[in-house]
């Protein structure tokens, strides 16, 4: 029983819900370029990453369940009766450009230690 | 649709998290499905795994939200609270640290982990496999509404002393009690029944249609009373259904497109209403060819669950596989007078109250009149009225044949099962003494019995769930190797998914008796916690096996493996039978193919389409031979033999019913049939020639036991040649079919061939031709040069094509395939059997042989003390091998010849599976008995020959 579990503070602050798990920076990546269903976050996440660290299904919705509260993004009309697509909020971008900024620093670490190796 | 795996799993989660999302992630996880499916199957049991699991533990982690908002809406802000504590976070931690210990028990124990995990893994996806497709074959209602009300009539003409002459082969009683009505029945039992709410009929043919584009298709149409749709429950996708008097003769043509149809051949654009589609005439039904006009669409999911009378009069009693999809759905001319009637598939569906029986009794009396006008041969004395109705719910004709066999193979399941209990019940047993000192220094230090018996029920538990997995994995491939193996027969198969349900049930069978087993030694351990727990407990015993229940379950294991193995061994041995059996042709390399001719052109006189045709025939012939692959090529006007199609039949007073062929000069040389005596046809034998026919054998030897055949002369046709006999008919594998092809093997049906050129109409002196009535079908045989691989000549086919397009653009060739290739699909069937039997089987002596090598393993590992006391003493390490397998051996043949009586009886069962082999076969008994008394023997030598071959010093100083 971890701290993992925690849902992302709807406050103003984007920095208040860094760090993101690899699933909720994923949503917010494909939302970024407008609203997607469930099955499109999918699909853009594996294109991006690759099949074996994409979310199942059952993971993907209780993050879109978490976001959906704490207001990074929310769902829109369209897509038909099945079919909800979830778009991204002004607080979910500001959160998607902290985590970016957040993990670039640490890929910048990574790479003043050595582990990436030097680059010119 | 939903997929059942996912809404089991969904319910695991709050519910107000289901109603917000159930449905999008069921839709999300289908379309994922969809696109690993056409991966394969790994791809997709990877899928399941992985999302099982995200989901189970997601469930989990969502409830914890849900109990750290306190606000089952959720919405509540904040983080969530974890690691609260409290009472059930508490169990939770202690189940977790169990879980923790079990595992690393079964780590430590690799050999032991791995049977009992295996044995148990592999019963539990069996019977998940086989459960799974009896449930989606057999349990699930059929899907019209008010399918139980459903029935199919025939007419029973049992009572009646010649059976039809359409058949060509001496009809079963069974068949004969299936015979297909007529319109006119249909309409007599829809006036006067008050048993039947309502009625339709349909027959499925094929008609040649002519595209605007020029090309000719040829479309399966199922001809139909109007009502068949509404009847069953569909209501047209676009459009309207038919009317009540569009069934009347002379009525405008329509028809309704079936929606695959509606969208291969008008993309789905619902213009195609009101367009027209021009049909050639068929023999099928009385329609003339003609334009009909597209009325309406069926819906996407409409479908008519074909069985094994789906094809109304020409397949009476034959099995096979289902007809493929109806393109065009048309209004039969129903003609409300006797003649010119054709035979059909009437479903009725019976008002509510009434049973099938019922029926059968009103309907007999409504027919008995009629059945006197329309069978020539009149009733047979003392018939009753009951005799000529046979009422069946649709379901049994569609699951009678196949119900056996599913219900056996999921016994064959289930004994594995039980098998695999019996294994681990085994090894949890043999294990138990060892574990007496553990417990025993456990309840020393302090734990309660709760609390060890807590511990052993999660080690049952996570051994049943690891086992649980393992068959849910095995499950999931073993469905779709099914669904990819089986035959075509078994309706719908292709929909069966693994039922995660099963998989539960049989879980938890395995938990009930893991845990129980399990706790024995808990019990015993803490009874006697204070006794001294020095020493393994049976020491001393003077056999391994004696004082134990584990002499008993291994001859009890022996004993359900011969079962299966012996079983495994009886068909496999039958189907070696069936594939050697001569059928009078030779198969190999040689390919047919059906041709469907154009219609001709009424304004031509008879003669001169006679002629016309002939060319074509020998235009073709010359065409196909001078194809390098082709070594020679003839034309036939009925379905050669083993081939499904139409045959023509001739029924004689001497003979019953003969089969008939007008055949071209190389026919029994394709074929590879012998000429015994006589002449062959050649090609001076035209019309003008004088009329010969060759004969088979067996016609010979019922028409002329004793004089010389050649040159007599018959209904102006002179005798010039005797064949050898073929098998007369196609023969399919279905249960009763193997019993058919045993009296086809047996009764071989009189056969009687003319020249092409001298074939004549029915009832009639006139030329016959097969494009006469329209749309005729004829078939085109060819004998390969032996250098053309069979199975990968679609350059052949082509050429094949081409070649029919060179001589007349019009005709449609289809079906092309080996002869070979018609066996085995044949042989599919038997042979699916038996590969399921031997895997069975085998499965069964796997689990049988791991089952005595475990115990004995543990047994030995025990008693290294008692072997090492042994061999000090002066035994001989072969002594003590040979004293420990003996007794093995003694247990075993007990165990077998318990197995002998289980496999006789199942032998019984298996009996109408059966070809040229008996139930009480003695070499299949043998052998499987030799194979397990092997099996066992090794598995017990392996480790006592270890434990031997120590050296006793050491064995007595680590005492």
């Amino acid at each position: 029983l971890t701290n993992r579990d925690r849902s992302p503070s709807p406050a103003g602050d984007p920095t208040r819900h860094l760090p993101l798990r690899p699933v909720e920076i994923n949503v917010l990546l494909s939302l970024c370029d407008g609203p997607r269903h469930g099955y499109g976050i999918m699909q853009d996440a594996l294109e991006r990453t690759g099949e074996d660290v994409i979310p199942d299904v059952g993971t993907l919705y209780r993050a879109l369940r978490r976001m959906v509260e704490a207001g990074l993004i929310e769902p829109s009309e369209g897509g038909g009766e099945r079919r909800n697509e979830y778009r991204i909020t002004p607080l979910g971008r500001g959160v998607a450009e902290a985590e970016s900024r957040r993990l670039e620093k640490l890929v910048w670490a990574a790479r003043n230690s050595g582990l990436l190796g030097q680059e010119g | 649709m939903s997929d059942r795996m996912l809404a089991l799993l969904l319910r695991l989660y709050p519910r107000h998290f289901r109603v917000r999302y159930a449905p999008e992630m069921e839709e999300v996880f289908r379309m994922q499905l969809e696109a690993r499916r056409a991966r394969g199957g790994p791809a997709v049991a990877a899928l399941r795994l992985r999302t099982a699991l995200g989901m189970i533990t997601g469930a989990a982690a969502e409830w914890r939200g849900v109990a750290g908002h306190g606000v089952p809406g959720g919405g509540g802000p904040g983080g969530v609270q974890v690691g609260g504590g409290g009472g059930l976070f508490g169990l939770l931690e202690g189940v977790a640290t169990d879980v923790r210990l079990a595992l690393r028990g079964l780590v430590r124990q690799p050999v032991f982990a791995v049977a009992a995990i295996g044995t148990l893994g592999l019963g539990i996806g069996g019977v998940t496999t086989m459960w799974s497709v009896v449930h989606g074959v057999l349990l699930k209602p059929l899907p019209y509404p008010d399918a139980d009300r459903l029935v199919r009539v025939f007419v029973d003409n049992t009572g009646f002393v010649q059976p039809p002459a359409s058949l060509t082969f001496t009809p079963s009683q069974e068949s004969l009690r299936h015979s297909p009505p007529q319109h006119l029945h249909y309409l007599a039992l829809l006036e006067q029944s008050h048993t039947v709410e309502d009625a339709a009929t349909l027959r499925l043919g094929f008609r040649g249609a002519e595209m605007d584009s020029g090309s000719s298709l040829r479309l399966n149409v199922g001809s139909v009373s109007w009502n068949l749709l509404s009847l069953l429950g569909a209501e047209p996708a676009l459009g309207r259904d038919f009317l009540p008097h569009e069934n009347e003769p002379g009525r405008d043509p329509v028809v309704i497109l079936s929606h695959d149809f509606w969208h291969s051949v008008f993309g789905g654009d619902p213009a195609a209403l009101g367009r027209t589609l021009h049909l050639n005439g068929d023999d099928n039904s009385s329609r003339e060819r003609g334009s009909y006009v597209v009325v309406g669409v069926a819906p996407a999911d409409f479908r008519f669950l074909f069985d094994r009378w789906g094809q109304g009069a020409n397949r009476v009693g034959q099995y096979g596989p289902p007809p493929p999809p109806v393109d065009l759905w048309i209004p039969t001319e129903m003609f409300p007078r006797a003649g010119g009637q054709f035979a059909v598939s009437v479903i009725a569906k019976l008002r509510e109250g009434y049973s099938p029986i019922q029926a059968e009794a009103e309907i007999g009396a409504i027919l008995a009149p009629m059945e006197m006008q329309v069978q020539p041969g009149g009733p047979r004395e003392g018939a009753t009225g009951r005799d000529l109705a046979t009422v069946v719910p649709l379901y049994d004709t569609l699951f009678d044949p196949v119900r056996g066999r599913l219900n056996l193979s999921l016994a064959a399941t289930a004994l594995v099962l039980l098998l695999a209990s019996i294994n681990v019940a085994n090894l949890l047993l043999s294990r138990a003494p060892a574990r007496r000192p553990e417990f025993a220094t456990r309840a020393a230090l302090g734990a309660g019995r709760v609390r060890l018996i807590r511990q052993l029920a999660t080690e049952a538990l996570v051994l049943s769930c690891l086992a649980a997995a393992l068959g849910a994995l095995l499950a999931g491939w073993g469905v779709q190797a099914i669904v990819a193996l089986g035959p075509p027969e078994i309706p719908r198969l292709s929909e069966v998914r693994a039922d995660i349900a099963v998989l539960a049930v049989c879980g938890g069978l395995a938990l009930l008796c893991t845990i129980l087993v399990g706790l024995v030694p808990a019990l015993r351990g803490s009874l006697s916690a204070h006794a001294g727990h020095r020493g393994p407990a049976g020491a001393g015993g003077r056999s391994f096996l004696q004082g134990s229940s584990r002499g008993a379950l291994i001859a009890g294991q022996l004993a359900v493996a011969l079962v299966l193995t012996a079983s495994a061994g009886l068909l496999v041995r039958s189907v070696s039978r069936l594939a050697v059996l001569d059928l009078g042709v030779r198969t190999e390399g040689v390919v047919a193919t059906r041709l469907m001719l154009p219609a001709d052109d009424p304004n031509v006189p008879r003669e001169q389409q006679h002629t016309q045709w002939a060319r074509f025939a020998y235009d073709l012939i010359e065409r196909l031979e001078a194809d390098p692959a082709v070594a020679a090529a003839a034309l036939a006007i009925n379905a050669p033999p083993l081939l499904e199609g139409a045959r023509s039949a001739a029924s004689d007073s001497v003979l019953g019913s003969l089969a008939y062929n007008a055949v071209t000069e190389k026919y029994f040389d394709v074929l590879g049939m012998d000429l015994l005596r006589g002449r062959g046809f050649s090609s001076s034998d035209d019309w003008s020639a004088t009329h010969v026919r060759i004969v088979s054998e067996n016609y010979v030897a019922r028409v002329y036991p004793t004089q010389e055949s050649l040159g007599k002369v018959e209904r102006a046709r002179m005798v010039v040649g005797v064949v050898r006999d073929h098998m007369s008919a196609e023969y399919s594998g279905e249960q009763a079919a193997v019993r058919y092809v045993r009296a086809a093997a047996e009764t071989r049906t009189p056969q009687l061939y003319v020249p092409l050129a001298q074939h004549r109409s029915a009832g009639s002196g006139s030329p016959g031709n097969p494009g006469l009535s329209g749309g005729g079908e004829v078939w085109a045989l060819m004998r390969t040069a032996g250098h053309v691989r069979m199975g990968t000549s679609t350059e052949l086919y082509s050429r094949i094509r081409a070649a029919v397009a060179a001589v007349d653009p019009r005709a449609v060739v289809y079906d092309i395939q080996t002869l070979d290739a018609a066996v085995d699909r044949v042989l599919a069937v038997p042979r699916f059997h038996a590969l399921l039997a031997s895997l069975f089987g085998f499965l069964a002596a796997a689990i049988a042989a791991a089952g005595v090598f475990g115990v004995l393993a543990f047994l030995v590992s025990q008693r290294t003390h008692e072997i090492g006391v042994r061999m000090a003493l002066g035994a001989e390490a072969r002594d003590v091998v040979s004293l420990v397998v003996r007794q093995v051996a003694a247990v075993a043949v007990v165990g077998l010849a318990l197995g002998v009586l289980g496999a006789l009886a199942a032998g019984r069962l298996l009996e109408s599976w059966l070809f040229e082999i008996e139930p009480t076969d003695p070499v299949s008994l043998a052998g499987a008995a030799a194979l397990l008394l092997t099996a066992a023997v090794v598995a017990a030598w392996l480790p006592v020959r270890r434990a031997a071959s120590i050296d006793p010093a050491k064995t007595l100083k680590g005492d």
